[in-house]
């Protein structure tokens, strides 16, 4: 009998075209326990490096988040910085900043620390470099806390010994920010004013919704915070 | 008396007896729908039985482990690999110049972590958001070459590095409906391969993230696997892994290159020597060829007695065709007798008779075919209906020329064979006896 044999060509689609090779897009995230997403119901979905990489990349971009909790400057300079280095990172977000505080490094080593981060994860001139400034930690319930008369339903004390009172704090922050605006203007890394962005919204009576039940880190509202700070500052730096 | 006279005569002498005509007409069209329906249908379910065996891949492709042979298991379908061995480009090109292969296809494998998009579908119901599973990415500039097939949606883009297609199994870990494949479409997913960074101190792992959208939902047997990208996916997700420092043992990580192949032979019946030849190169293979060799001799079978059972009812239609002619010899013997007083042979009596036989069974033949792929066609999409309820790949029941062209041939001899007989007997009648008896 005659070969019947019916289109066999269901499922099975003709060749697609091949994609164009896009320019390679690699985000690494260098940072301490807020990077790493602590503080975030889902970590793998809220972190801030993973909210940012989500909205303001293209779907091209990939990305690695290198964030260690706890981590301070010269802990970064030896682990995440010289892994970033290999990598060949496009773009580069740093936040270290709070660490260093609580472990009580001066601002000379912070800032002669942070240089040479910030020259190592510099790869080439087309690395774009986003660097958080400190936020302001006074009005945390966890820093509150560890102040004398704590007030009622306050957390724990996580901290050793007590802390300095908030304006001794503020000034310790302000020259860490200056710190960190001149380490970020030699290298040509943008500052992301983490600072004011926080103030803004502690004055606007959003402060509660900002910090996780730890009373230190951000919460995942928090954790959208950062994130469009740093897409904001992202969206201000040209693109080559 | 000309081909054209005869022709018109015939045509005269069948609308002349309309009824007799229409019901004789009827059983050869009845007749000829049973036969087309049932070829039909089965050569359809031998291409779609043959289809699912082959998981929508060619029937002569055979699956090469990054494995040893194992000695004992040479004539098994599905063969147990022996111990790993590494399968890279140098053995792809030795097996590719193997007399008897068609194309070598490689697939590479990478284990990942996968975070369905928050406002995918399913999403919510992970607990946790993520789970591992394996990626599977091979060149897909020729998916015909593979055993996938595509339930909805499409495969990626060759090269493409931020499109998958995911299986049904992924639709069953979101708990979503699989009957309805396509909602899946377009969602995204965040995958990333694990390595490990010996110096970074809490969470050993790191994964290279990549944002991927969900641009088709199929079915594969490639390698096990619960997401299909391309190889340069998965090959860019290998190397990311294998960069690890420190102790991978949860990872898996494998060194071969190539996480297997995927061969096509020249045909089914190469399937056995080609696997000797790559089993001789030193790795591991599976094919279900005897399974297809025995499905199809089994398929063979149920096609011989279906079209042996159209036939029948063909020639009894066309037993209809001589009684009926019969019948019509006795009533037309004076027009027969007028018919050779006036000149016309013997011949030309004959071939009136047949081509009035001919001319029922072409038409009841045409009308006859284009019934029997209706009635295929009806029975198709029962099928597919209750395909796709079962959440599996319809079947596709296109116009079968050869089958139809058949029908209208077959009926036309077999009609022209039993007019034979009366026509003879016609032909044979003496004149002055026909004009007499009348």
């Amino acid at each position: 009998m005659a070969t019947g044999c019916s289109d066999d060509d269901q499922g099975m689609p003709s060749s697609i075209p091949a994609t164009k090779p896009l320019p390679r897009l690699l985000y690494v995230a260098v940072g301490a326990s807020e990077t790493f997403g602590l503080g975030a119901t889902d970590p793998l979905r809220e972190s801030w490096p993973q909210v940012f990489y989500r909205k303001a990349l293209p779907r091209r971009a990939s990305f690695v988040n290198l964030g260690i909790p706890g981590a301070t400057v010269a802990d970064a300079l030896t682990k995440e910085a010289l892994y970033t280095a290999r990598l060949e990172p496009e773009l580069v977000t740093v936040w270290l900043n709070v660490n260093d505080i609580l472990s009580g490094v001066g601002v000379e080593a912070y800032e002669r620390d942070l240089d040479k981060l910030l020259k190592l994860v510099t790869t080439d001139d087309a690395t774009t470099v986003l660097i958080a400034n400190t936020p302001p930690l006074e009005w945390l319930p966890s820093y509150r806390a560890c102040l004398p008369n704590p007030p009622a339903g306050a957390p724990d004390c996580e901290f050793k010994g007590t802390w300095p009172r908030p304006k001794v704090v503020d000034r310790l922050i302000a020259t860490y920010n200056s710190a960190i605006d001149r380490a970020a203007a030699r290298v040509g890394a943008s500052v992301v004013d983490l600072h004011a962005a926080t103030l803004a919204l502690v004055r606007r009576g959003r402060g509660a919704d900002l910090v996780s039940g730890d009373g230190f880190h951000p919460s995942t509202e928090g954790h959208r915070e950062v994130a469009r700070a740093f897409t904001e500052a992202f969206a201000g730096v040209p693109q080559g | 008396m000309s081909p054209r006279d005869a022709f018109a005569l015939a045509l005269k002498e069948v609308m002349r007896r309309l009824g007799r005509s229409v019901l004789t007409l009827m059983a050869v069209s009845l007749a000829a729908c049973l036969l087309t329906a049932l070829v039909l249908i089965s050569r359809t379910a031998e291409t779609e039985v043959l289809r699912q065996l082959a998981k929508g891949g060619p029937l002569a492709s055979i699956k090469v482990a990054a494995a040893a042979p194992d000695p004992s298991q040479l004539a098994n379908d599905n063969a147990r690999p022996g111990s790993p061995r590494d399968l890279g480009p140098e053995a792809a090109r030795a097996i590719g110049e193997l007399p008897d292969v068609t194309s070598v296809v490689p697939v590479i494998t990478s284990r990942m972590i996968f975070v369905p998009s928050t406002g995918a579908p399913g999403a919510g119901r992970l607990q946790p958001s993520y789970f591992f599973d394996t990626a599977v990415g091979a060149d897909l500039r020729d998916p015909s070459l593979l055993p996938i097939s595509v339930l909805a949606g499409r495969l990626p883009a060759p090269g493409s590095l931020t499109e998958v297609a995911v299986t049904p199994g992924y639709l069953e870990r979101l708990r979503l409906d699989p009957t309805q494949p396509e909602k899946v479409l377009g969602a995204e997913l965040e995958m990333g391969p694990p390595r490990v960074f010996n110096d970074l101190e809490e969470q050993t792992f790191r994964a290279l993230w990549q944002r991927t959208e969900i641009v088709g939902v199929v079915a594969q047997e490639a390698a096990p696997g619960g997401i299909v990208t391309t190889i340069e996916h998965t090959r860019r997700a290998q190397r990311w892994s294998a960069a690890s420092d420190g102790d991978t043992g949860e990872l898996e990580l494998s060194n071969s290159p190539y996480t297997g192949l995927v061969v096509v032979a020249d045909g089914l019946d190469r399937i056995g020597k080609v696997r000797r030849q790559i089993t001789d190169i030193g790795y591991s293979t599976s094919a279900p060829e005897n399974l297809i060799a025995s499905v199809q001799r089994y398929l063979n079978v149920v096609e011989i007695v279906l079209t042996a059972i159209g036939s029948i009812a063909l020639v009894i239609a066309c037993l209809g065709i001589a009684n009926a002619l019969l019948a019509a010899v006795r009533e037309r013997r004076r027009e027969i007798g007028v018919l050779k007083a006036i000149g016309a042979r013997d011949r030309d009596v004959l071939f009136v008779f047949l081509i009035e036989a001919s001319l029922l069974g072409a038409l009841g033949g045409v009308l006859g075919s284009l019934g029997g792929w209706a009635a295929a066609s009806v029975v198709g999409i029962v099928v597919n209906s209750y395909l796709t309820v079962q959440g599996l790949l319809g079947v596709h029941l296109g116009p079968s020329w050869g089958v139809l062209l058949l029908g209208v041939l077959g009926s036309t001899l077999l009609a022209s064979v039993a007019g034979a007989v009366p026509a003879l007997k016609a032909a044979r009648l003496p004149a002055r006896e026909a004009v007499n008896e009348s």
